[in-house]
């Protein structure tokens, strides 16, 4: 086979019958079951009364306790071995890689895994980045000093066993990433959302349309990508570009193919439910909002079962054009942790990064401030227009603005003006949202 | 030799399977009779993951038939 024609990494495994991929889900679900009890302490805790060959049906999964951040970090803080406290699933000995999530939401949980877990890892991303076309003939450029965040890692790894050229780009700015992005002519980035826009702003202010560096394909990592800034970025880059989802503790769970209709699940290497957010006990049904829980089912240095990512996301149709017969999702709408009620109105940051990207190219960046002022909420949306706008070109911009976010989001934001170069740039994940309101 | 096909359709994971197996064995044997050598033991531990991750893309299919 010219495997470089090859639709499919694993034509046999993307394109299997759903009832025999669930089969060896529910296989492997019981074998991490029995393994984490077997060897980690938190587990053979938890699961004392759970007996893994009684588990044989979806129903039967959705019996086990849910698993969120705030448990891993209980698990570690001031437990042996240390770092990883007793969610480790294999001798402190074998662990070879130390990842850590980001701390967005609090103290960082530590993530270890094992030469081998880590293959595994990088497994699923080969799988993420045949689908996203990336190839042999690929220059690959990552723009980031990876520390010790795992995204850039798998890629980098994932994309080296395909037999793609990796260039790590980190320990340069932005100015020298993209001089190097055309020195060594790549053909395909991994970046974050934010920092694609970014990159192709700092390029602009160098008379560099981002266009002509040739890159072809465009793999995004860490934040949610809503349509209109993926397409945003399509447009700046001239390139495809493909969403994934995952996270340092759960992996990488989802992955965009070429069609770009959605996003497969990453099946059966994950078992993945959306379950319904009100209960969490019901899978929800295609075009209806639910949180993933995931299982990875290879994973056996940090065993991980049923873990509530808070990513909600929205049930997809399994029909896709691929071939692949893995179920979908049409993409993250937010998060748990992000839904504020704001005036008794349910709010996602998520929808105004959708309406900006989409509807106002003249924004290079914004913030959302939510504030308590005596007894209402107020919600105001800070601005950085590319260019100063007079005063009566902004009042009938934010007039306009103000109007769409009312429709799209039922609140009345005020809209506040913020000099050219005012606002933060982000070069990992943005934190546009603030709410005041808290602590 | 068979040519294979593009798609993957006409792979066999059960003869595929029995290699993986043979496989490991074999890896596992050298890890013994390496007797602790870092050369072996490190070296056979790379392979045995590859091993772990051919078992979920293949063996499985094969195990569930």
């Amino acid at each position: 086979m010219n495997e470089q024609r090859s639709k499919y990494w694993n034509p046999l495994l993307e394109t299997l019958e759903p009832k025999k991929r669930l089969a060896i889900e529910l296989k492997n679900f019981r074998r991490v079951i029995q393994y984490a009890k077997d060897h980690s302490v938190f587990y053979r805790q938890r699961y004392q009364d759970i007996f893994p060959e009684e588990i044989r049906s979806l129903e039967a999964v959705r019996q086990l306790p849910l698993l969120d951040k705030e448990d891993l970090r209980k698990a570690q803080e001031g437990r042996e071995p240390f770092p990883y406290g007793e969610m480790l699933g294999v001798d402190l000995t074998e662990v070879t890689h130390f990842r850590q999530t980001s701390g967005t939401t609090g103290r960082p949980v530590y993530v270890p895994e094992s030469y081998e877990s880590w293959q595994w890892r990088v497994e699923v991303w080969c799988h993420i980045l045949w689908m996203a076309g990336f190839r042999e003939t690929d220059r690959v450029f990552i723009p980031f000093g990876y520390n010790v965040y795992v995204a850039f890692w798998e890629g980098h790894y994932a994309a080296e066993k395909l037999g793609c050229e990796v260039v790590p780009g980190g320990a340069l700015d932005t100015r020298g990433r993209i001089s190097k992005i055309r020195e060594v002519r790549a053909t395909a980035l991994l970046n974050t959302p934010t920092y694609g826009l970014h990159l192709a702003e700092e390029a602009g202010k160098e008379g560099v349309d981002p266009k002509t560096l040739g890159i072809e394909r465009m793999l995004c990592a860490g934040e949610p990508l809503p349509p209109a800034t993926r397409q945003r970025l399509e447009q700046v880059w001239g390139a495809e570009v493909y969403d994934h989802i995952g996270g340092t503790e759960p992996c990488a769970w989802a992955a965009m193919c070429g069609e770009r209709r959605g996003l497969h699940l990453m099946e059966p290497f994950f078992l993945v439910e959306i379950l319904d957010m009100e209960t969490m006990t019901r899978e929800v049904g295609p075009g209806e909002l639910g949180v993933a829980v995931i299982t990875p089912l290879g994973r056996r240095s940090f065993p991980l079962i049923r873990f509530n990512t808070k990513d909600v996301v929205r049930r997809g149709n399994d029909d896709c054009p691929c071939g692949r017969t893995s179920r979908m999702i049409a993409g993250v709408e937010g998060r748990t942790d992000d839904l504020r009620k704001i005036r008794g109105v349910l709010f996602t940051p998520i929808t105004v990064e959708e309406i900006v990207r989409r509807e106002f190219p003249e924004i290079v960046e914004y913030e959302i401030v939510v504030e308590r002022k005596d007894v209402m909420d107020e919600i105001t949306l800070r601005v950085e227009p590319q260019e100063e706008m007079g005063a009566e070109a902004f009042k009938g911009f934010s007039g306009r603005l103000s109007e769409r976010l009312k429709t799209k989001t039922n609140l009345r934001f005020k809209i506040e003006p913020v000099p050219p170069g005012g606002l933060p740039r982000y070069t990992l994940k943005s934190k546009r949202f603030k709410d005041l309101r808290e602590g | 030799m068979k040519k294979p096909t593009d798609t993957g359709a006409g792979a066999d994971p059960a003869e595929m399977k029995a290699i993986i197996d043979q496989l490991e064995n074999l890896l596992l044997d050298l890890k013994e009779k390496g007797q602790g050598m870092p050369v072996v033991d490190k070296n056979v531990r790379a392979m045995l993951s590859f091993v772990w991750v051919l078992k979920f893309g293949i063996s499985d299919l094969a195990e569930t038939g």
